[in-house]
């Protein structure tokens, strides 16, 4: 195919001006456009200007700066056009430095200087416009650059690196020199020039005496350099070159491709899964590597990357199989990792290889071993047919022309997997989101048993502090100027005073030392014995928390209610009261607050079937003394002032009597209810209260 | 990498599929077998380096697809072989037969190539089919020499690869001296080789 005549068929490349300029050349012109050619000849006519004008200058100057040397350089085609003869001396005179013992600082100046001569030619012919300009120097690519680096950090002596790069320069030049000339040009001929570079470059190395000193190691590396380079700057030239049919066995070979993707594994008798995502995977890495052949441009890296492949697939095999792959298996992986891979490019990088690469490299070692097999599976993809694939031959036909409908499982299974991973990336949100709800749901449960854990502890600790300090009514304390007052008062509206039993009630409590009558003595005695058994049991369990709230209450519970209005019990409003008309209003709060001692609370209570306020509402009826006793409650309490408590031997009446040493302590702490505000007499110290319990209870338990 | 060869050959392995190409070269190149397979290691791309005589040779064993379809395709595998190894397996009596077959493939393929003879999976008595005397027979009559070997007990596998190493060493060593004149000749026979093989790609 590359022997073929040009004559036969002309491709639409081959039509067109070899500047790439898009419009068609004329083989008059040299195969340019007729406006390519004319500034073609236009350049040519200034050069040779400038050329003559260097030949007549002084010629000692090897460094390259001078603009003939690069404009040499760079225009091999013109150098052509104006003879070799002029050629000659030019190129023994670029060369010259290399040859000629340099300094270590100069290589990079001179590596840059083959470079920048070489460069613009592979690019072609659209920056000859800049060329133009003699003094422009060119910025090394980053290619460039990292030769140079490498080149410098070849271990290689300093004359051997000059040697080497004057083979590159020589190689260079012959393969542009090549590409240059207008006679049929033959693909064949171009690898053989190539080969034969190699080979002399190869022998130069291991025969030179400047690669003497060289370790068998360098000397590889620096064929090596020399094969990279040389590709890597002409690969614009030898890659699929336009005079070969690289490109239509290219386009032949993906559309032949495109009709064989019903081909399965299966077919293949290769043991890839296609559906395991595992397998599948490999299958995309060992693809991506086959893809990627095209984007490197030395053959060894393409051949690297070949080798990277088909470890791939070796790797997928040795999964598969469970143990180690052969060929009999790896032929078929290869092939079908290529069918579903479609390269691009395919036949233009496999002859690219085959032809520039030295010849060596594919015929031994690894990457000639996978690169041998990657020939071997595109020719049998090329040539297969019903039979290679164990189907028959109508099969074949029909699905190659797609009149049979066929579904693989690769390309079902690329499907499914779009949709598998689109329900595993949902899972994982509902992983998520059930995760974040049982830590809700567990954060719910914790807060809860804390906040039980929590009202027991209050609970707890209330019971504690109820146990060690229960509510403890004392005996009211009353000033001692007070009473005075009082008595004064008595004595002054003795009348009045005998308007009331409670009026007498209160006197006879309040005044210690007043003597009662034996009748009204009894009487009050009575009364007041009821009172403080039932105030001093007064336990006063208050229950802060609502769910303990159904157990069952203490008896004694007290809870003021509201309904008796109670003002705090105060001196002051004891005299106040005393002194007003409204006696009877004012006997039913005092009497609260006398009999009850001092305790201010002003909470209702709701709840209380037991609650001491109905008890004390019936005593107040029991001894109100406008339904029972109008007048016989009036008649002792005349003489009530003459008897004095202190005379009486009950005992109760120690808690009855207010005792003036005992202080004036407030011991409940009202709360029933979370929404009763409560206002907490607690005032005392409870120290004392305690000792006043222990006393109460004492005095209760007699 | 320094040389830590004085040769290196590249050999290669055909034969049917199945035969047991691949345990002979595991068997060869690191010497593990464990039952049906190998484990850990595969065949990916297998190297040894031999000592014959003194010189260090290093061995590159090309593994091949056995595959009827695949026959077609192997030529490329050819270029630059230096010995080759034709297996068939003792039990298959199709896997001899075909070594007919392999044996023209070679000729088509390579001009002067060295070759060694292989009957694999030579453990079972009971099972085999492929009697020696008629392997024997058809060596002889092949001019190929012929080794019967199992992988799995690892029976003759050493003494068959040093065997075909030798014959390419000491045939490149006759060659060698001959290289002095010919080096023109062998230099062109390598063009005649690749241009060849791009017509069959």
């Amino acid at each position: 195919m590359a022997n073929r005549a040009p004559m036969l068929r002309i491709g639409q490349q081959d039509l067109k001006c070899r500047q790439g300029c898009g419009f068609y050349g004329n083989t008059q012109f040299d195969g340019l456009c007729s406006k390519c050619f004319r500034e073609r000849n236009d350049k040519q006519r200034k050069r040779l200007l400038i050329v003559t004008e260097k030949a007549t200058e002084d010629n000692n100057d090897n460094i390259p700066s001078g603009p003939s040397s690069i404009a040499e350089r760079r225009s091999p085609q013109h150098l052509l056009s104006l003879g070799r003869g002029k050629k000659q001396p030019e190129t023994s005179q670029v060369e010259s430095p290399s040859t000629m013992p340099k300094k270590k600082s100069i290589v990079p100046a001179v590596l840059q200087k083959t470079l920048k001569g070489k460069f613009p030619a592979v690019t072609n012919q659209q920056q000859q416009q800049q060329q133009q300009q003699p003094q422009q120097k060119r910025v090394p690519t980053a290619t460039e650059n990292q030769f140079m680096l490498q080149l410098r950090q070849m271990r290689l002596p300093d004359d051997a690196k000059h040697k080497l790069k004057s083979e590159i320069k020589r190689l260079d030049h012959e393969i542009r020199k090549y590409m240059n000339t207008n006679n049929a040009k033959n693909v064949d001929e171009l690898s053989d020039l190539v080969q034969n570079a190699y080979t002399r470059f190869s022998n130069v190395v291991h025969n030179d005496p400047r690669f003497e000193m060289a370790s068998s190691e360098d000397r590889d590396s620096a064929i090596d350099f020399f094969e990279k380079v040389i590709m890597t700057q002409n690969h614009n030239l030898l890659f699929s070159p336009y005079f070969t049919s690289d490109e239509e066995s290219d386009v032949k070979v993906q559309k032949r491709i495109r009709q064989l993707s019903w081909i399965t594994a299966k077919h293949l008798d290769c043991s890839i899964d296609e559906v395991n995502a595992e397998a599948r995977d490999l299958v995309y890495n060992a693809i991506s590597e086959l893809v990627g052949i095209d984007s490197y441009y030395s053959p060894q890296e393409k051949l690297l990357c070949t080798v990277r492949c088909c470890r791939h697939i070796f790797e997928l095999l040795k999964r598969a199989t469970g143990g180690p792959a052969s060929a009999d298996d790896f032929l078929p992986a290869l092939i079908f990792v290529v069918l579903k891979a479609n390269p691009v490019r395919l036949h233009s990088n496999l002859n690219f290889v085959n032809r520039f690469t030295n010849a060596s490299r594919v015929m031994s070692g690894e990457g000639g071993y996978y690169f041998t097999n990657l020939c071997s599976a595109i020719a049998f993809i090329e040539n297969l047919n019903g039979e290679s694939l164990s189907i028959s031959a109508e099969e074949f036909d029909a699905l190659m022309s797609g009149e049979q409908a066929f579904s693989t499982p690769w390309e079902s299974a690329l499907l499914a997997c779009e949709s598998l991973h689109l329900i595993s990336e949902n899972m994982k949100c509902m992983e998520l989101l059930q995760k974040r709800n049982s830590m809700i749901n567990t954060g719910i449960t914790d807060f809860e048993r804390e906040l039980i854990d929590f009202q027991r502890e209050v609970t707890e600790k209330v019971d504690t502090v109820m146990a060690k300090a229960p509510l403890t009514l004392l005996p009211i304390k009353t000033p001692a100027f007070l009473i005075k007052q009082a008595r004064a008062h008595l004595a002054q509206d003795s009348v009045e005073a005998a308007m009331g039993h409670y009026q007498s009630n209160l006197l006879s409590g309040a005044l210690s030392q007043h003597a009662l009558s034996p009748k009204s003595k009894d009487i009050a005695l009575e009364d007041a014995h009821n009172l403080t058994l039932k105030d001093t049991s007064i336990n006063s369990v208050g229950r802060l928390s609502p769910l303990l709230q159904n157990q069952p209450q203490q008896q004694d519970q007290l809870f003021a209610s509201p309904i008796f209005n109670y003002t705090p019990f105060d001196a002051v409003s004891l005299l106040e009261e005393s002194s007003d008309g409204d006696v009877m209003m004012l006997g039913t709060e005092f009497q609260g607050g006398l009999t009850n001692i001092n305790y201010d609370f002003d909470l209702s209570d709701q709840s209380g079937d037991n609650s001491v306020a109905d008890e004390s509402k019936l005593n107040l009826d029991e001894f109100d003394p406008l339904v029972q006793r109008p007048v016989a409650t009036a008649t002792p309490l005349l003489d009530t002032t003459t008897d004095s408590l202190i005379d009486c031997d009950v005992p109760g009446t120690a808690v009855l009597l207010p005792s003036p040493l005992k202080p004036e302590v407030a011991n409940y702490r009202g709360f029933s209810n979370f929404d009763i505000p409560s206002i907490s007499c607690n005032t005392g110290d409870f120290s004392s209260l305690g000792q006043d319990v222990n006393e109460t209870m004492e005095t209760n338990k007699k | 990498m320094a040389r830590h060869f004085d040769h290196m050959f590249k050999l290669l392995i055909i034969g049917d599929s199945g035969v047991g190409k691949s345990s002979l070269l595991i068997r060869f190149s690191d010497d593990t077998f464990s039952g049906s397979y190998i484990t850990t290691i595969g065949v990916d791309f297998k190297i040894r380096t031999v000592v014959i005589d003194g010189l260090r040779v290093k061995l590159q064993i090309w593994d091949t697809a056995g595959q009827e379809r695949f026959r077609t395709i192997t030529s490329t595998y050819y270029r630059g072989t230096h010995g080759v190894i034709i297996v068939y397996d003792v039990t298959n009596g199709d896997s001899f037969a075909n070594v007919r077959r392999w044996l023209e493939e070679i000729q088509n393929n390579c001009d002067v190539v060295n070759k060694v003879l292989v009957g694999n999976k030579n453990d079972d008595p009971d099972r085999k089919v492929v009697i020696t005397e008629d392997a024997e027979r058809f060596a002889r009559q092949m001019d190929i020499q012929l080794f019967e070997t199992s992988a799995k007990d690892n029976l003759n596998v050493e003494d068959m690869f040093l065997s075909i190493t030798r014959q390419v060493l000491s045939h490149k060593l006759r060659t060698a001296s001959d290289e002095q004149q010919k080096d023109r000749i062998v230099v062109s026979n390598k063009k005649g080789n690749r241009k060849s093989n791009k017509c069959c790609s």
